[in-house]
């Protein structure tokens, strides 16, 4: 209880000094030969930077906190300020930085180079003490990233993954990414290709003065191994290697014809002349017609044109064009004619294996993807 | 650039003709009722489209007197509809339609203040006309007078003072029922190029798409962008089936009305798988495999697509020569428009039979190769033969007596040395005319008892072929005599030698024709073309009938020049060749119909021919707001000058976005 009431006479400063036994006595003095002292001697406030964040990456914000405290209970004011540069001796209030901002926390909101971080903490009694901290922002190594596209033809292949033979391939690395949003420079370097390939990377026709952009013609089937490195203005540098396969050659595929496909007999006046033509030519380097913006390794389609009469052997007619027409007055009531077509692209024997091992009698003729290299169809004339 | 849309035809010709009566929501024909007899319209007996005639819910022209049923229903009687194209048929809708007219332009179809459009009518089989019904519409409902072309009123011009669309409709009076030829002609501004747009979507599973076609003017020199907006189709399974339910494998052929789309196959394993535009009309022709009668008729997408086949009408026959002994090996054909029968085969009796449909026909009989005698082929029309559906028909051809003789021909190499094993030779009658060959007889014996004959001329020609032996030589044993044409086909051995066409005089005592094969002969000329035509394809292509000669193809080079080797005409006959350049495909040239260059023998330098400078046309193929990628772009010319339009000037595949881009040729030439 008695020391409950001199808490109450000699308030804070009275209170402070309790817990220390050894100037208890001497307090006990004071107090009792001077009555309440209020005059107190204050004691600066603590600070220090917290340890967060660890790292601070260039052209990310950076937030740093601080803790302090106040011997005396008082309330702290923070202040803080950056300075380029590591940090000084900073035991020279001279060469603390003049111009701080008050508030709690402090946010860089992009660093790039070398700073220091300075908080002053300071109590109402103008007790200052300081805390500061250099920090080096640290630079991201950008990550390198190539996506391919294909540019044509518009070819969709059985399999997804690889991209058809003759075919432009544009390899993109405008995805890489910097998070310091550094500028970059890219690097392309066809590592590796298939045996007998002259392929190289090349600007794109519509890119031509875009670094992000490589164009490759793919013109032999396999492997092709393509790197990109990508660097930053700090000369950080990444890597990386993409493998585009490309697909064996593919067998040119009679899509679409008039009189149709599957239109196998035919009947006829023979007062008429009688058309057919090829209308489309799926392929991957020898379509028909070309669409849009034709490959430069584009090719062409040939067409060779069989007639036949009744069960006679087919003969041969010509190979220059994707129709032929059976004249009018060429033939006669109760005629049955064959008309046959066949196609080949720029891998002859290939093709030409598949047609051979066709029964030539059977109206159509496909290879192992079912696609038609070949058609016969028989007309009746009535 | 304006966009003229053809792809739902039958609302086009609706609100620019309203003439289209059943298509266009007009009223249905009364049903029909079982007929007493005498009936001659054979599309009656099938009983209707799709063999609904207990339904009889249409038909306007089912015909008086019909044997059974009633007519087709909805559609019948609809014309052609070909947009600003050089020939318009009248269609072959309807079941009752005895004959076809067909509409030709013959000027061109630019607008102007004293701008006037020819055009010419003609009808099928080689009927008699009595009287030609002209009515032109202009698209704003203003009936345009015509006036006849130097008396002839086949012919009539007409004033195309403003661009759009000039409806034409033409009856003939022949005596029997036509089908009216009902056209729409496109007339363009000056300065504009009229091009057609065919689009296939590509054979996608669950894509009901169907080729479709629209009509874009294209100022000279402008590039444009079109948008290409398929309509969906439905999906219908066309197959035969005869009157007792039984399935009959047939070809089917699908034709619109007012476009040049078709869709035709055999149902020998399966139903033909059609998508067909919801409003559109179309023809369907069905040839059954067996004794059954072909038959045709109207049909939209809204009928079903079982299709009931009655057999139809038989007749029997003779074929004779002039002596009256049998000729067998002769093939017999009656014919209604497009509508065949089936073919008789005469046996060693002569005797024939075959199957057709009731009504006034035209006949083909053709004889057996190497018999000497020549084709034989008698006009319907009042003339014609007609074939009662109730009575017992028979036709009796006699070939004429000629004086005739044997026509050898010896076919030798291009030097004359040695003779030519695998040759072919084709001989024709050295003359356009055909003359009578003989006479045709139809009897009609009716259950009654009574018969009705009627002899008819036939006219013909004589056009045969064979192949040479090993010595080069073959035989027409008893040709009437008479000049002849004679082609020598050289064997695919010698590939220097030409098509080699030569002319005799054939005597009773026979002749001899030796053939020295010709050499190819060079046709060579200049092409012009803005920035030059190096490297730009030209091809020519024989106009020929009968035996055409192979496509030539050359580069030309330097300066446009080229030089195409290609097979010669005769002495007395020009070979006709059509010249098309054929840039490479991006640049800034245009394919190009160039002209066409008659040649006879020896070398020939054509004209000067321009190649057309390319406009770019960019579009997009979308349907239902979807993008259609893969379709293949077809463009066709549509003018009235248009040297060719059935091949395509350009054509493309759309790429994934649905996007194209196609070089059109420049300015008011035509390609």
């Amino acid at each position: 209880m008695a020391y409950s009431l001199l808490l109450d006479r000699c308030g804070r400063f009275c209170s402070r000094f309790f817990p220390i036994a050894g100037v208890f006595g001497a307090a006990v003095v004071l107090v009792l030969g001077g009555g309440c002292y209020t005059n107190r001697i204050n004691v600066p406030p603590t600070v220090e930077i917290n340890e967060a964040p660890i790292d601070v990456w260039r052209g990310q914000r950076a937030t740093f906190t601080a803790t302090a405290s106040d011997p005396d209970r008082d309330v702290v004011t923070l202040e803080w300020a950056i300075t380029t540069g590591a940090c000084p001796d900073a035991q020279d209030p001279a060469t603390w930085p003049a111009a701080r901002e008050t508030r709690p926390s402090y946010v860089v909101p992009s660093p790039s180079d070398p700073f220091c971080i300075w908080v002053f903490a300071t109590d109402p009694y103008g007790a200052t003490k300081h805390a500061h901290r250099s920090v080096d922002p640290k630079n991201h190594v950008p990550v390198a990233r190539i996506d391919v596209e294909l540019v044509e033809p518009p070819l969709p292949i059985s399999a997804p993954e690889e991209a058809p033979l003759y075919g432009q391939l544009r390899m993109i690395g405008y995805n890489s990414m910097d998070e310091d949003d550094d500028p970059l420079s890219f690097t392309w370097f066809l590592s590796a290709s298939p045996t007998g390939s002259t392929a190289q990377l090349i600007n794109c026709a519509d890119a031509i003065d875009d670094p992000t952009i490589r164009c490759l013609w793919a013109e032999q089937p396999g492997d092709y191994e393509i790197q990109l490195s990508v660097s930053d203005n700090l000369g950080a540098t990444s890597m990386v290697k993409r493998i585009v396969k490309v697909a064996d050659d593919q067998l040119p595929c009679l899509s679409q014809t008039t009189p149709m496909l599957n239109a196998t007999v035919l009947v006829r006046d023979p007062k008429e002349e009688v058309r057919f033509d090829v209308d489309r030519v799926t392929d991957d380097g020898d379509p028909f017609p070309f669409s849009s913006s034709p490959s430069s390794l584009s090719g062409v389609t040939q067409f060779s044109w069989f007639v036949g009469v009744g069960m006679e052997p087919l003969e041969f007619r010509d190979r220059n064009f994707p129709s032929l027409t059976l004249p009018a007055d060429a033939f006669t009531i109760g005629d049955e004619i064959q008309v046959r077509v066949e196609i080949q692209d720029r891998k002859l024997a290939k093709v030409r294996a598949i047609l051979d091992a066709c029964d030539p009698k059977a109206a159509t003729c496909a290879g192992s993807s079912g696609c038609l290299q070949r058609v016969t169809w028989t007309v009746r004339y009535l | 650039m304006k966009s003229r849309a053809s792809l739902l035809p039958v609302l086009l010709s609706c609100a620019a003709l309203a003439l289209l009566d059943a298509a266009c929501g007009g009223s249905e024909g009364a049903p029909g009722t079982a007929g007493t007899g005498g009936g001659t319209v054979d599309g009656a007996v099938d009983g209707g489209i799709f063999g609904d005639a207990s339904a009889g819910s249409g038909g306007a022209t089912a015909g008086s007197g019909g044997s059974v049923g009633s007519g087709g229903r909805g559609v019948s009687g609809t014309g052609g509809a070909a947009t600003g194209g050089t020939t318009g048929a009248g269609g072959a809708g309807g079941a009752a339609v005895g004959c076809f007219i067909t509409l030709t332009t013959l000027s061109a179809l630019e607008s102007g203040p004293n701008m006037r459009a020819r055009m010419k009518a003609s009808v099928s089989n080689g009927l008699r006309v009595t009287a030609w019904t002209w009515q032109v519409q202009f698209e704003n409902g203003n009936q345009i007078p015509t006036t006849p072309f130097n008396d002839d009123p086949s012919v009539v011009d007409f004033a195309i003072k403003s661009p759009g669309r000039y409806a034409v409709k033409v009856q003939a009076g022949t005596g029997i029922e036509c089908r009216a030829a009902d056209v729409v002609v496109t007339v363009m501004a000056p300065g504009m190029s009229s091009f057609r747009f065919r689009v296939t979507p590509p054979a996608t599973a669950g894509l009901d798409i169907p080729t479709q076609e629209q009509d874009i003017e294209v100022g000279p020199d402008v590039s444009a962008t079109v948008r290409l907006d398929l309509s969906a189709g439905t999906n219908v399974q066309m197959a035969a089936y005869d009157t007792t339910g039984r399935y009959i494998p047939a070809y089917v052929r699908i034709s619109g009305l007012s476009s040049g789309v078709t869709i035709e196959g055999h149902t020998a394993r399966h139903p033909l798988d059609v998508v067909m535009l919801p409003l559109a009309a179309y023809d369907v022709l069905v040839v059954p495999d067996g004794p059954y009668a072909p038959n045709l008729f109207s049909a939209t997408s809204a009928q079903p697509g079982r299709i009931q086949i009655e057999q139809g009408t038989y007749v029997s026959g003779k074929v004779v020569n002039a002596a009256g002994d049998p000729v067998s090996g002769a093939r017999v054909i009656l014919r209604s428009g497009i509508r065949p029968s089936t073919v008789g085969l005469s046996d060693q009796l002569g005797e024939f039979s075959l199957w057709t449909r009731a009504g006034t026909l035209s006949a083909v009989i053709a004889p057996p190769p190497g018999a000497g005698l020549p084709e034989a082929n008698v006009a319907a029309g009042p003339a014609g033969i007609t074939i009662d559906g109730y009575a017992a028909n028979r036709l009796t051809m006699t070939w004429a007596a000629a004086n005739r003789g044997t026509l050898s021909v010896l076919v030798k190499t291009t030097d004359g040395s040695s003779p030519v094993a695998g040759a072919r030779v084709r001989v024709e009658s050295d003359t356009t005319q055909a003359s009578v060959v003989g006479t045709l007889r139809v009897e009609n014996a009716s259950p009654s008892g009574a018969t009705q004959t009627a002899t008819l001329d036939a006219t013909g020609v004589v056009r045969t072929e064979l192949n040479v032996d090993a010595t080069g030589l073959t035989r027409f044993p008893g040709l009437p005599v008479g000049s002849y044409k004679v082609t020598a086909v050289p064997p695919g051995t010698i590939p220097e030698a030409a098509l080699t066409t030569t002319h005799v005089g054939l005597t009773a005592a026979g002749f001899t024709a030796t053939v020295p094969l010709a050499s190819r002969v060079m046709l060579s000329g200049t092409l012009l073309a803005k920035g030059g035509a190096n490297g730009v394809r030209v091809m020519a292509i024989d106009q020929s009938t009968g035996i055409t000669a192979p496509v030539a193809l050359a580069i030309a080079g330097d300066r446009g020049a080229y030089s195409l080797s290609v097979d010669p005409g005769s002495q007395m006959v020009d070979r006709v060749y059509r010249l098309v350049a054929d840039p490479p495909v991006g640049g800034t040239l245009a394919r190009t119909v160039l002209g066409v260059v008659p040649i006879r023998v020896g070398n020939k330098v054509a004209p000067d021919f321009t190649v057309a400078t390319a406009v770019p046309v960019t579009g997009f193929v979308v349907s239902d707001g979807q993008a259609i990628g893969g379709a293949v772009v077809q463009v066709f010319c549509v003018s009235a000058t248009c040297l060719d339009p059935t091949s395509p000037i350009a054509e493309t595949v759309t790429l994934q976005n649905g996007s194209f881009t196609v070089a059109l040729p420049a300015s008011t030439q035509s390609p």
